[in-house]
């Protein structure tokens, strides 16, 4: 296996920017083709590059490859796994998947052009961590009824369906405005916070709809108590089920520009 | 009975874990590729990826996992005998034709408990 960067097979793909070299990257770390990673210099910081074939990555051939979902996890968590080894010996920010350049010196290029913001991003990640928080609506239990005193059945029918709908309605509402607070607990513990879309039943085998999915920032020394808020409000909510998954690498704060230090950018 | 809180993602990664390379459980895989498809520093490099289906293969491959028995098989090609990925089960040939036995194959994969 020759990974050599040489710009006429291969491009560079781009894991993550790291503070600057601390280190040598791990030997057997290898990236989304099997390939052996490097460092990169960019001022102040470091990116840590892999250079994949041309055969299989270029526009034509990741987007084909991107269509075909084994191919897609297997090079997602290949790529999750190279930032996730790095964020133990290095303050690290991932890149989103599937950033490709020509070679090298066109990542650097592109790096830093963004140096300054990428420095902060750093910045604003270090001594954090990321942590996602979801809440359905708990699981209700089947509700039976018989006919009330003197209805016919088919008003007893009814009546059941809209008691069962107003009753849902006011679970769900009820749902809402637990997730809500939780949320609000969750931001006043964390640092940063960034929303997700909810995901769809289809892909967390839930029936209830998902009310929030939140990734947080969190203080590294306010870890603990950001977890013991979760485990509180789980016990407080019983219209919720929380779920909270991490620690994550920064990924959802690594592109997001918070002027959190009252520090003014203009574009 | 109040709500427990589930914890997955058995933190694979974190300033205050020292745990072997690879994360003990995979993370789920919506909350995967939301962030690292979605999320991450975003340069526009040289080449360009329409990931504009990716919620639909979030779906497609989440059942995947849920119906096989978990991920812990990632890598090996279980999911492959599957015929709701009909395009890349029909685009490879299976072995030995030894798909019905796909659930059992835990023992190739390395270290980890059912």
């Amino acid at each position: 296996m020759t990974a050599v960067p040489d710009t006429g097979s291969a491009n560079t793909w781009l894991y993550a920017v790291v503070q600057a070299p601390s280190g040598a990257l791990p030997e057997s770390l290898t990236g989304v083709a099997g390939e052996p990673l490097r460092l990169l210099d960019v001022p102040g910081l470091a990116a840590v590059a892999g250079s994949v074939p041309r055969a299989d990555f270029d526009e034509e051939a990741l987007n084909a490859h991107i269509q075909d979902p084994a191919w897609l996890e297997r090079a997602v968590r290949d790529h999750h796994r190279v930032v996730c080894v790095l964020g133990r010996t290095h303050r690290v920010l991932p890149m989103r998947f599937a950033t490709l350049c020509q070679d090298d010196a066109r990542a650097v290029e592109l790096l830093t052009e963004r140096h300054d913001r990428l420095l902060a991003a750093v910045d604003h990640v270090s001594g954090r961590t990321e942590l996602g928080v979801k809440a359905w609506s708990a699981p209700r239990g089947a509700e039976a009824s018989g006919p009330a005193d003197g209805q016919s059945p088919g008003a007893a029918y009814l009546s059941r369906l809209r008691a069962r709908r107003d009753e849902r309605d006011r679970a769900t509402q009820a749902a809402m405005e637990q997730a809500s607070r939780v949320h609000a607990r969750l931001a006043g513990v964390a640092a940063d916070w960034v929303q997700h879309p909810p995901q769809p039943g289809e892909a967390t085998g839930r029936d209830e709809p998902m009310l929030l999915n939140c990734a947080y920032l969190v203080d590294d020394d306010r870890l603990p108590g950001f977890r013991s808020a979760v485990d509180a409000m789980a016990a407080e909510t019983a219209e919720l089920t929380l779920e909270l998954t991490g620690p994550w690498p920064p990924y959802s704060f690594a592109g997001h520009e918070r002027q959190d230090a009252g520090e003014g950018e203009s574009a | 009975m109040s709500s427990p809180v589930a914890r997955s993602g058995d933190r694979p990664w974190g300033p205050a874990v020292s745990r072997q390379a690879a994360p003990a459980q995979p993370a789920s895989l919506a909350d995967l590729l939301e962030r690292v498809l979605d999320k991450g520093i975003v340069i526009a490099g040289d080449i360009q990826v329409n990931l504009l289906d990716i919620e639909l293969l979030t779906i497609r491959i989440r059942l995947l996992v849920a119906s096989v028995d978990r991920a812990k098989e990632m890598g090996i090609d279980w999911w492959e005998h599957d015929p709701t990925l009909s395009s890349s089960a029909r685009r490879r040939e299976l072995p030995d034709g030894d798909r019905a036995d796909r659930a059992d194959r835990s023992d190739e994969a390395d270290g980890e408990e059912p």
